[in-house]
């Protein structure tokens, strides 16, 4: 019997008179990847940051991993991201300062504690065994985001979001990244919710739905 | 890894990769910590300096017989021999000089002496206290041996003598002839009296080991100079220890103004040093919107993110604490060599205001900056707003 | 169309221009009121230092028993150095009985003025008098006002049992005067044995009327160096007049001794020589202080300026994305700031000729006129250190593109 990991009734978000999203009811099982797809400003960006915590809906209610987000205080919340989601970027959003291999360890430190090898293996399940004390600066665009997967998963997150983490690169980095998330998704069991306005990536997933204009108007299997 | 070790790493790493800034607010930090700290040596060092020169205005105590009267020759004036005159004892004097912080003692005794059928006031001296006690003698020829006397410029002119003649003075009790060494002018009483060595007064009065009064130098510092006024006279018996108030009241008032003057500069100092630490930090806050929002992205909370920037501010103010130090300590050695002629020493009491000093200053400056931090958004920081 | 676009976009801005302005004023208002602090302090210091006391002695050339004129008296405030008399007081003594409470003491009656206008042809009036040149007098009681009041020495009064609303009886060759002790006076010296009256009623008691035995006088004066220590007799001309117009205090002495007939001109060097050293040490740490102010609002401008620049040039990547060129970018930021300068020198002077009143209040109890050519000067500076400020950020946004800019 599969849970339902994510529920929502009437989910909605605006922003002064502008509803970005209007009154959505979703159920997504545990484990499903789930592609979201729409034109900008269609209300994708903004369900996804409410599904990872980033942002309070206006209305509705949200229930995730069986809490119900609506509850949690700022920093309830802030617990709540680090121990059941993990976030993929378009723009990278690696602390330019530390090495890759820091960059995994930060999201540790928050979550618990700093470790060396762990975060080591993490990188070297990317591909990146060998640009482990490379900072952001010496890293191409593909390898970047993966340095981001392996933050996204070092705590091992129930829920892996991604607003369009492959807009960015080239074709066959693209096509690494959502290989490297498939093989993830099939290790480690998360759900996987990705943003993305390219009909090839979205076909990676199990089920597509679109947006527009702040409303889901289809819903489809995803077909590769 | 320990989380304190990876916070300390993380904070290292973070104030080296905004070098500019860094560097930026280390300058300020050290600057102000410098300055504050050679304000405060070159301040607790004047107090001293200035102690030392105001000791040139001579003795700020004198001890008197209870029972005393005007005495001869006071003020530059002559009225004849005093009927009772009354005596200290010179032992009871010697035993206190040293005590209470007194750290340097003058025993005189005044009396009148005949010489070439006159009668002319004169006093008993020790010659070396009096060149430490009263610098200001002018001293024409030079100070006496043994046996040598000193007279005054206005005694001089009226009994037509000067360095190099003989005197042959006698009192009630005793005579003596003694070579004059040399001929001094002041301006103030001594110009009419003839001075000899304290105990061949003593011999010509016939006293034998009393003194008219004495002049005392004492430390203040800690203690008020009435405090110890007091407590000389509860040693001595039967006399009176009054404070010159000419030298001693005034020197306290000039003191007391340099160090407000002094106090208000550093009020100043700080407040400018203040004012550019706020808005450098202020700024660079601003410019790290991103960075927060990332951060909390990652899951981090409020608290996480304020403890990132309190170590920033930390360690900036160490640094700039120690950094501030060691400029003002030679900032300090300077000055002094050039304006007060002395040596200092190190003084590492001052280590510790630089780097108060400076972590103050580095924690108030992001304060301002920390409270946003509370309110962001971390999506809306994440968008680049 | 595009300065209201530009506005707007600046005005929604306002933070670093306040921070700018704030910066301003801050190191402007420090500059002007330490450097007008600096320039009037040496003479503050000295001014100070005469609490001590006269510096320089009076007395008749002609010697004990001999007296000066007090008509004379007014001339002291006409001679070359006027200016730097301070104050004086004129002494006359006389060695008399004193009989109060069944008690006879001999003591010395002493005429004196206390707190006296002196009246100079082609002069303010001044206040002359003991008040003015012994600060350190300690009286208990009031001073006196009357001509049969006086004030009494603390030993002398004990030894006649006397306090204030007493009255003693002066004796001097069968002469007797009566005199209410209206206050006792503590100093710790030979003031403490003697009993001071109003000139006049001494002069008239003693019978020596319009007579003076000694004047005090408080002079400003400069620290005694070699040349000030040669004998005048021995220096030749031009020697001697650069010493008479230096203002050494055996020069003023000798001013002193020209203009009062019969006198003698001595320094007191107990005071007078200390005060040299004293003098110089202070105006070193006072220089000191000067210093460390200047840099600490120098220091305080210019990072304000360096952190505000960031902020600036995004203002600057702003107006030239809206379409703005570099002439006309130039002319509306350099303006800008330029008017923040002026703006922030003249309130930056305002307050530091403020903030020096108030320091001079505290510290020295005296009032200090800012120099009004500070004005310009505040400025000046000013505008050239806000040109500099706002030149750098120009700079840099005319290099790098716009868009790279407004990113970040």
């Amino acid at each position: 019997m599969v849970t339902d990991i994510i529920e929502t009734r009437g989910l909605t978000r605006s922003y002064g008179e502008i509803c970005a999203l209007k009154p959505l009811d979703l159920l997504v099982p545990e484990g499903e990847w789930l592609s979201v797809m729409g034109h900008s400003g269609s209300g994708k960006s903004t369900l996804l940051n409410l599904l990872g915590g980033l942002d309070r809906p206006s209305g509705g209610s949200l229930q995730l991993g069986g809490e119900d987000l609506m509850t949690l205080s700022e920093d309830g919340l802030a617990r709540f991201r680090r121990e059941f989601v993990g976030i993929i970027f378009q723009q990278h959003h690696l602390v330019p300062y530390l090495t890759a291999l820091e960059n995994v360890m930060m999201a540790q430190y928050f979550h618990s504690v700093p470790d060396e090898a762990e975060a080591c293996m993490a990188l070297e399940r990317v591909g990146l065994g060998k640009r482990l004390k490379n900072r952001p600066g010496e890293l191409s665009g593909g390898e970047q985001q993966r340095v981001c997967i392996a933050r996204a998963i070092i705590n091992s997150p129930k829920l892996l979001l991604g607003d369009e983490p492959t807009g960015n690169l080239d074709h066959q980095n693209t096509g690494m990244v959502m290989e490297l998330l498939k093989e993830l998704r099939s290790e480690q069991q998360f759900t996987i919710i990705l943003v993305t306005h390219n009909r090839e990536v979205a076909d990676w997933g199990d089920r597509i739905i679109c947006l527009d204009d702040g409303a889901l108007v289809r819903e489809e299997r995803a077909g590769r | 890894m320990h989380r304190w070790r990876w916070l300390i790493h993380i904070v290292l790493k973070s104030l080296a990769y905004r070098q500019g800034r860094t560097m930026l607010l280390l300058g300020v930090l050290a600057m102000a910590a410098s300055l504050v700290t050679s304000l405060g040596i070159v301040s607790s060092a004047m107090g001293l300096r200035v102690a030392e020169e105001v000791r040139k205005y001579g003795a700020n105590l004198v001890v008197l017989p209870a029972a005393a009267r005007m005495e001869v020759g006071s003020g530059g004036l002559d009225f004849g021999t005093i009927a009772e005159p009354a005596y200290l004892s010179q032992e009871e004097l010697l035993r206190v000089a040293g005590r209470e912080g007194v750290t340097d003692c003058s025993l005189h005794l005044r009396g009148h002496l005949r010489s070439g059928g006159l009668e002319i006031p004169a006093e008993g001296v020790d010659f070396a206290v009096i060149r430490r006690l009263y610098p200001w003698w002018q001293l024409q020829g030079g100070w006496p041996d043994a046996d040598e006397a000193v007279i005054g410029i206005d005694l001089a002119a009226r009994l037509k003598l000067k360095a190099g003649d003989l005197i042959r003075a006698s009192g009630t009790a005793g005579a003596g002839e003694f070579r004059v060494a040399g001929v001094v002018s002041t301006g103030g009483e001594e110009d009419k009296l003839l001075f000899i060595p304290l105990a061949k007064m003593q011999e010509a009065l016939g006293v034998g080991s009393s003194v008219s009064q004495a002049r005392l130098l004492a430390q203040t510092g800690g203690v008020t100079l009435e405090q110890r006024a007091a407590r000389l006279q509860s040693l001595l018996s039967g006399s009176v220890v009054r404070e010159v108030r000419q030298v001693a009241r005034t020197s306290e008032g000039l003191l007391k103004k340099v160090q407000l003057l002094m106090a208000l500069v550093t009020a100043v100092v700080l407040i400018a040093a203040a004012s550019s630490v706020a808005s450098t930090m202020s700024m660079t806050v601003l410019e790290r919107g991103k960075e927060i929002g990332l951060l909390k992205a990652m899951g981090a909370t409020r608290t996480g993110v304020l403890l990132l920037f309190c170590g920033e501010a930390v360690a900036l103010g160490l640094i700039g604490g120690g950094v501030g130090y060691l400029l003002g300590s030679g900032i300090a050695r300077f000055v002094m060599k050039t304006v007060f002629m002395v040596s200092a020493g190190i003084d590492l009491r001052f280590a510790g205001l630089s780097c108060a000093v400076s972590l103050c200053l580095a924690l108030l400056g992001s304060a301002g900056p920390m409270m946003s931090v509370f309110r962001l958004d971390p999506v809306r920081s994440l968008r680049g707003e | 169309m595009l300065s209201r676009i530009i506005r707007r976009s600046l005005l929604k801005r306002p933070k670093p221009v306040a921070l700018m302005l704030v910066s301003i004023i801050l190191g402007s208002a420090v500059a002007t009121a330490f450097l007008g602090i600096q320039l009037e302090i040496s003479g503050k210091m000295a001014l100070e230092l005469r609490r001590y006391g006269a510096n320089i002695l009076l007395e008749p050339a002609a010697g004990d028993g001999a007296y000066m004129a007090d008509r004379e008296l007014a001339k002291i405030k006409t001679v070359f150095w006027k200016h730097n008399i301070v104050g004086f007081a004129p002494y006359l003594f006389g060695i008399v009985d004193f009989a109060a409470n069944g008690r006879r003491e001999r003591g010395v009656l002493t005429g004196t003025w206390f707190e006296r206008s002196l009246e100079v042809e082609g002069a303010d009036s001044t206040v002359q008098g003991v008040k003015v040149i012994a600060p350190w007098w300690s009286v208990a009681g009031g001073w006196p006002a009357a001509e049969d009041e006086a004030v009494i020495g603390a030993a002398l009064a004990r030894r006649l049992a006397l306090t204030t609303g007493g009255t003693v009886r002066a004796l001097y060759h069968g002469r007797e005067q009566a005199l209410r002790i209206v206050g006792i006076v503590t100093t710790g010296g030979y003031e403490e044995e003697q009993l001071f009256a109003p000139l006049a009623t001494a002069q008239r008691f003693l019978g020596l009327p319009g007579a003076v035995s000694r004047v005090l006088v408080s002079a400003l004066t400069v620290p005694m160096d070699d040349f000030g220590r040669k004998d005048p007799a021995a220096m030749t001309r031009d020697e001697y007049e650069k010493w008479y117009c230096t203002a050494y205090v055996t020069s003023v002495a000798k001013n002193l001794e020209e203009a009062v007939t019969g006198s003698r001109a001595k320094p007191v060097w107990q005071i007078a020589g200390a005060e040299g050293a004293l003098l110089g040490k202070l105006n070193g740490v006072m220089l000191l202080l000067t210093v460390l102010a200047l840099t600490a609002a120098a220091v305080g401008v210019g990072t304000s300026l360096l952190a505000s620049m960031a902020e600036r040039q995004k203002d600057i990547a702003l107006m030239k994305t809206l379409g703005a060129d570099r002439l006309h970018v130039t002319a509306i930021f350099m303006g800008e700031t330029l008017f923040v300068a002026l703006i922030g020198g003249f309130c930056g002077y305002l307050i530091g000729d403020r903030l020096a009143e108030l320091i001079s209040r505290s510290v020295f109890a005296s009032s200090l006129e800012t120099p009004l050519w500070l004005l310009p000067i505040a400025l000046a500076v000013s505008l050239l250190v806000a040109a500099l400020g706002g030149i750098l950020p120009l700079r840099r946004a005319f290099l790098v593109e716009p868009v790279k800019v407004l990113k970040g």
